[in-house]
């Protein structure tokens, strides 16, 4: 038995329900009761230190008795080890206890499972719902009982301007009288006599910004009560964008759901991809040709080099500074016409291919790519004299947006905003998958956690990327692109005319698609935002049972209230770019 | 001291704007746009359309293999046997609602007949979102702009094809 596993068993001989190790991830089912107990043990014995929890998911079963099944994946960043806790919930008393005292990035995550499942948090600081409008009433669109098409419900909000409405024709000059009595009763309490004394209240004003805002990068909105210029709360409304992607995919096989993958972020489409290929081969136990793997990790980091050249002009234009902007997306539109070689299309690529890839690189694509790789460390270097010393941009962000290695990992923040604080979390180093176990190339990490340190480790890691594709390039194998899995895998279309076999597997690989044993699997991906996860239940049929998406945005958003707290508003726009959120895998 | 210089002579401005200055003399990397268009490459994913044999038969034999792969529900088949040859069908009717295309490419890759092709056209822009449904005669007419070129039929190309009930001498032409 796992170590963990069995000092688990050990500490609480009674709680635990089963362990198993499917995937070679240790699992925990435990009491519903005892999960605090657990959880609390796991995060503070010295040996466990699970300091770090990566997500939190809900599974719906409505023929068990004990209806809901709630997911827990924990991470131990100093042991690099994971564990998943489960707990079954009745359907009838749908409440577990809350875990945000134990980690705060539980928060948000909690919210969803509240707002997607139905289950209730005990001594949830602020269990409201998050992707759904607050005024939804018609229950919780991941139960299975639920219809995908939704029950017919509209949002009471009336978007449009009711036209019959006469205009008014005047405007009340004066005050009301309740705001004059504020006024009355400073000017009473401080004594003084004067004109502008009654300005002088404090009191929280609340702003309301986005969701249409330009420097939202999307449509998100925040709500913030200010003390003057300064943040008191900043409350994140989320969900303008919500699609309900996890529950689309719970009707689609899993070829159809590729392309879906790639408007999550749709900045980065190949990483979306290879996110959830990895997850679907993992739970298959499909081994992918190695010049795939190598194609795979090479686009992999061109996407990487798209994502980072799109969050640093974005970053520079909300800050102030425009030729940035322009500079970084001439060398993206050379990258995108690359991808659109390869693939045909530019954003949304729907490249990768459950046991591989979709099309071979060309020796021209080759050349285009070392001749990019000769010229973009000089642009990197254009940048940076226009940045790294500038005071305007050294004075937008050093010292803001500061958030301390601890609380980075207690909020589950990955990616670039974890390692600008000091942590050397790399989902690539901690556990390589592709190809990067092979090239050598280095994770660089900030010290302060402010947003220059977050701008000097993203600079840095697209030097990286350079690197690790060189590297990919000078070794690239040949041989096939796609796994031999005649199962899984489509036969080759020349064939398909020809062969009476493949015919066969031709038409029921696109009509039924290919069952993967019963299981769940997680299987996380660093993409150039984060940890990107998914989190597969696979009850034997062509189509998932339960698909989640752990988007680092979503988990980043979760620690804004922290991190924005006694800032200025204008700051707020340095934040988003900071943490280089994009929406529409927020909200997914 | 050298701090200081830097300081009051905003050296680093200075040296930022040297960069911006040399760009004045780097060529123009911007397309005017309508007045000028890209080349695409070859396998670009585009408007989609039918496509026809050399012969003028259509490719599409009616097995709905691309309305099970396409992951938005897109397209619809109406699929018929050809009159007086029972065991040859073709696609009655053939709709496509461009609407809902999230231009995947994965019918394309599900046709086990290469009946399905994507274009290099991307100007589809229309006032009437109601126009974008397309029939089978747009789809095909779509595929005879794009795709001049056009395939030997199958039974040409192969000689063992005729069990999998393509190449069809004459199509009826649908009733109007």
């Amino acid at each position: 038995m796992h170590p963990v596993c069995e000092a688990v068993q050990k500490a609480f001989p009674e709680a635990v329900l089963g362990v198993s190790e499917a995937y070679q991830t240790p699992t925990i089912e435990v009491q519903r009761d005892s999960l605090i107990p657990v959880a609390t043990f796991l995060r503070e014995n010295g040996d466990m230190d699970f300091d770090h929890i990566t997500d939190i998911c809900s599974v719906d079963y409505p023929e068990d008795d004990e209806r809901f099944e709630v997911v827990y994946f924990l991470h131990s960043l100093p042991h690099r080890q994971r564990v998943v806790i489960k707990t079954k919930v009745l359907e009838d008393d749908p409440t577990v206890e809350s875990v945000t005292s134990i980690w705060q990035g539980a928060n948000f995550l909690e919210r969803e499972v509240y707002d997607l499942m139905g289950i209730r948090f005990q001594n949830h600081p602020d269990l409201r719902r998050i992707l759904l409008p607050e005024d939804y009433d018609e229950g919780h669109p991941l139960r299975k009982d639920f219809p995908t098409e939704g029950k017919g419900w509209r949002c009471s909000f009336d978007f449009f301007p009711d036209l019959a409405e006469q205009p008014r024709s005047e405007i009340d000059r004066d005050a009301a009288e309740r705001e004059r009595q504020v006024f009355a009763r400073s000017n009473g309490e401080n004594g003084h006599q004067g004109e502008s004394d009654g300005l002088q209240r404090e009191e929280e004003f609340l702003l309301n910004m986005g969701p249409q805002h330009p420097a939202t990068h999307g449509v998100l909105r925040v709500v913030l009560a200010l003390k003057g210029e300064r943040i008191v709360k900043a409350t994140v409304d989320t969900g303008y964008l919500h699609r309900g992607v996890e529950k689309l995919a719970e009707g689609l096989t899993y070829g159809q759901i590729i392309p879906h993958t790639d408007r999550l972020d749709y900045v980065c489409a190949m990483t979306n991809n290879y996110a959830y290929v990895r997850s679907v081969e993992t739970l298959l136990g499909l081994a992918v040709p190695e010049r795939s793997e190598y194609i795979r990790t090479i686009v992999a980091e061109m996407q990487r080099i798209i994502g980072h050249l799109f969050w640093l002009g974005t970053q520079a234009l909300d800050i102030g500074a425009m030729t940035v902007f322009f500079w970084t997306f001439r060398e993206r539109e050379e990258l995108l016409d690359m991808f659109e070689a390869l693939c045909g299309a530019r954003l949304t690529l729907n490249y990768f291919r459950v046991g591989g890839v979709d099309s071979d690189f060309e020796p021209d694509l080759v050349a285009r790519l070392s001749r990019f790789l000769d010229e973009f460390p000089g642009h990197i270097d254009e940048y940076d004299t226009l940045l790294a010393k500038n005071r305007i941009w050294l004075s937008r962000t050093k010292d803001v947006a500061v958030i301390s290695a601890e609380d980075a990992i207690n909020f589950g923040l990955t990616g670039p905003v974890i390692r600008g604080s000091g942590v050397a979390y790399d989902v690539r180093k901690f556990s390589p998958y592709g190809a990067y176990g092979e090239v050598e190339w280095d994770v660089p990490v900030g010290k302060y956690g402010d947003t220059y340190d977050r701008y000097w480790v993203r600079m840095e890691e697209m030097r990286q990327c350079c690197r690790i594709i060189r590297g990919c390039l000078d070794r690239l194998p040949d041989g096939p692109i796609m796994a031999d899995a005649p199962d899984i895998v489509p036969p080759p279309k020349e064939q398909v005319m020809r062969d009476m076999q493949s015919h066969i597997h031709h038409f029921i690989l696109f009509t039924h698609g290919f069952h993967p044993p019963a299981g769940a699997v997680y299987c996380p991906t660093e993409s150039p935002k984060g940890e990107l996860g998914f989190y597969i239940v696979s009850d034997g049929s062509a189509r998932p049972y339960r698909m989640k998406i752990r988007s680092p945005s979503f988990v980043h958003l979760g620690a804004l209230d922290h991190m924005s707290r006694g800032y200025l508003v204008s700051d707020l726009v340095t934040m988003f770019g900071t943490y280089d959120v994009v929406m529409g895998e927020c909200d997914r | 001291m050298k701090a200081f210089l830097e300081l009051v002579t905003f050296s680093e401005i200075l040296v930022g704007l040297k960069e911006t200055f040399k760009h004045l003399f780097t060529p123009s990397i911007t397309l005017q746009y309508p007045h000028e268009k890209r080349n695409l490459p070859n396998g670009y994913r585009g408007m989609l359309s039918l496509l026809r044999y050399s012969d003028g038969v259509e490719k599409c034999v009616g097995c709905d293999l691309c309305e099970a792969a396409c992951p938005s529900r897109v397209i619809t088949v109406v699929s018929a046997e050809v009159p007086g040859e029972p065991t040859k069908r073709y696609a009655k009717e053939f709709f496509m609602d461009m609407t809902r295309c999230i231009f995947c490419g994965l019918c394309v890759e599900a046709c086990p007949v290469d009946a399905l092709g994507m274009t290099k056209e991307y100007e589809w822009a229309v006032y009437d979102k109601r126009s974008l449904h397309l029939n089978k005669e747009q789809l095909l007419e779509i595929g005879d702009r794009a795709f001049p070129e056009r395939e030997r039929p199958v039974q040409d190309q192969y000689h063992n094809v005729a069990t999998f009930n393509i190449g069809l001498p004459q199509i009826p032409q649908k009733p109007s």
